[in-house]
């Protein structure tokens, strides 16, 4: 099982999917497809969808955290949206789940849209 | 593996495989893969598995991260018994060089929080006991040791006996 990235263009907002297993392999690919989501030009408000992530490391938190800045850089924002266990695992055993915002959490404000 | 208990149980492991991988970013789900499969056909609970599996490739991790130019492979070997599960990533690398400064914590604001450190951490949240083995110029061993649950299947008398 490999990794699979699928981005989704919306006016106000990118949804990335993501499926598949988050490590040093897969890490470079999942950097390259989100930097790309959040190129100039486009809103800088992404949500990872990761409900299909079967295993994420350190490495894919690395990964989370360096896009989560760029995004806030640009003023806007990175939710993760649908975390599995796998996912909810890494998050609690680094500390990061208080850093990530997971979208649809009755506590996250929305991510407000930019008119 | 030290299973020498209390209870007198058997003092070596049931099972004992390495694993040998080329030092190529490939490896570490190939090692997933491959330790995963016979974690489970051994009948450990797939939970414990999984906590495995997140150690196992932060530390394989390491040495690819970590453990210099000059090495070609590294190795991973698994002993299993009564008592528990213990991985041993072993590497013939540079070694650990001497720390930086402190990093900050989680609690840290955003712009400061490191986009790495938290291998280790990751370890020795998923296993019971981490120990990291290193001398300059004479590789790295870590060692993860984790008590582990077996499914109702387990194939081992020894093991089906601990569940
Ligand atoms: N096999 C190894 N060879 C050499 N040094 C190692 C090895 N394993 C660990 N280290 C050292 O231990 C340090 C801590 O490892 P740890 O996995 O916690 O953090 P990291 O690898 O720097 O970051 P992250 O895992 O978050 O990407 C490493 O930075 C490295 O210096
Ligand atoms: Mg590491």
């Amino acid at each position: 099982m490999e990794l699979n990235v699928l981005s989704q263009f919306h006016d106000d907002r990118t949804i990335v999917v993501v499926s598949g297993e988050i490590d040093l392999y897969t890490a470079p690919r999942l950097h390259s497809e989100i930097a790309a989501a959040l190129a100039d030009g486009r809103p800088p408000w992404l949500v990872v969808d990761m409900s299909g992530v079967e295993f994420c490391d350190s490495t894919g938190m690395n990964v989370l955290l360096s896009c989560l800045r760029r995004a806030r850089e640009r003023g806007g924002e990175l939710q993760i949206a649908a975390p599995r266990p796998a996912v909810r695992k890494i998050l609690q055993v680094t500390g990061l789940d208080s850093v990530f915002p997971l979208a649809g959490d009755a506590d996250q404000p929305k991510p407000a849209v930019p008119q | 593996m030290e299973t020498g208990g209390k209870t007198g149980a058997k003092p070596v492991p049931d099972v004992k495989f390495g694993l040998m991988f080329r030092c190529e970013r490939l490896s570490v789900p190939v090692m997933r893969r491959v330790l995963g499969d016979t974690l489970r056909g051994l009948g450990v609970d797939e939970e414990s598995v999984y906590d495995i599996l997140l150690a196992a490739t932060e530390a394989c991790t390491n040495v690819l991260m970590h453990g210099g130019r000059r090495i070609h492979d590294y190795a991973v070997l698994t002993s299993l018994g009564a008592a528990g599960c213990q991985v041993e990533v072993a590497d013939q690398g540079i070694g650990v060089r001497p720390r930086r400064p402190a990093r900050p914590g989680p609690a840290a604001p955003i712009a400061q929080l490191p986009e790495s450190g938290r291998g280790l951490a990751v370890m020795r949240a998923c296993v019971d006991n981490v120990t990291l083995d290193s001398s300059p110029g004479r590789g790295t061993v870590v060692t993860m040791r984790k008590r582990i649950r077996w499914t109702r299947e387990a194939p081992l008398r020894e093991l089906r006996a601990a569940s």
